[in-house]
C-alpha cells in the first residue's frame, strides 16, 4: 500500500466512524421526544373505551351524578 | 402481569378531555402525583393481595376512585384505566353501560363508608362475570416495552 492509499484509508475510516456515531445518536434523540409506549397505549385504548362505554362516561360525568 | 404507569394516565386524560361532559376533565398537571402513584403501585405491593389479574384490576379501580388524585373525573379515569389494564393483560370487558356505571357508583358509596374491602370484592365479582380472556392482539415487542416501562415505574420511589 503506497502513502496516498494509506491516507485515503485513514480518511475513509474516520468518515465511517463519524457516520456510525450519527446513525446511533439521531434515533436515540428522536426516541426521547416521543411519548412513552404506556402513554401511546393509554391514548389508543382510551379511544376504544370512549367508543364502547361513552354512555357510562357521560353518566359519570353528569352534573346530576351522585 | 403488566400494570399501568403515570404515563398511561397521561395518555388517557386528553382523550377524556375531548369528550363533552357536564363536569370538565382536568389536565395531567392537576393530578396529585403522590396519590396517583400510590393507587397504581399499591395493588402490586400489598402483601395480602392476590396475584390474580382480576383481583389486581379490582384493587386498582377502587383505589383510583377512592384516592381522589384528580380534582374531578376520578371515576371516568378509573373506568378507562380498568379497560386499559384488562386489555394489556389479555382480558375484554363485556358489561353493559348500566352495570359498569352501577359498579363505579357502588365503589364510591362503599368507600365513603370505609367499606373498601367490600368495594374490591364487589368489583372482583363484577369482573369475574363480565370479562373473559381474549386473544392477545398486542405485538410481543410492544408488550415487552410496556412491561419494561412498568418495571421501571415500580422501581421508582413513591
Amino acid at each position: 500500500m503506497n502513502k496516498q492509499q494509506s491516507t485515503n484509508t485513514k480518511k475513509e475510516k474516520n468518515f465511517l466512524s463519524k457516520s456510525k456515531s450519527f446513525a446511533v445518536h439521531i434515533p436515540q434523540r428522536d426516541k426521547t421526544s416521543l411519548p412513552s409506549i404506556q402513554q401511546q397505549f393509554g391514548t389508543t385504548v382510551a379511544q376504544e373505551a370512549v367508543e364502547k362505554y361513552g354512555q357510562t362516561l357521560q353518566w359519570l360525568g353528569g352534573k346530576d351524578r351522585v | 402481569m403488566i400494570g399501568l404507569t403515570l404515563d398511561s394516565i397521561k395518555g388517557i386524560l386528553p382523550v377524556l378531555k375531548k369528550q363533552s361532559f357536564d363536569e370538565p376533565v382536568p389536565d395531567f398537571s392537576e393530578v396529585d402525583i403522590g396519590k396517583l402513584t400510590s393507587a397504581l403501585k399499591t395493588p402490586f405491593l400489598h402483601k395480602h393481595s392476590s396475584h390474580e389479574i382480576l383481583h389486581i384490576a379490582a384493587h386498582i379501580f377502587c383505589l383510583l376512585i377512592e384516592s381522589h388524585s384528580l380534582p374531578n373525573a376520578n371515576k371516568r379515569m378509573a373506568v378507562v384505566a380498568l379497560f386499559n389494564f384488562l386489555r394489556v393483560n389479555g382480558y375484554e370487558i363485556f358489561a353493559s353501560n348500566v352495570r359498569l356505571y352501577a359498579v363505579a357508583m357502588a365503589v364510591t358509596w362503599l368507600s365513603k363508608y370505609q367499606l373498601f374491602d367490600k368495594a374490591i370484592d364487589e368489583v372482583f365479582n363484577f369482573l369475574k362475570e363480565e370479562t373473559k380472556k381474549s386473544p392477545m392482539v398486542i405485538p410481543k415487542e410492544q408488550l415487552d416495552e410496556l412491561e419494561q416501562e412498568f418495571v421501571t415505574f415500580m422501581g421508582q420511589k413513591k
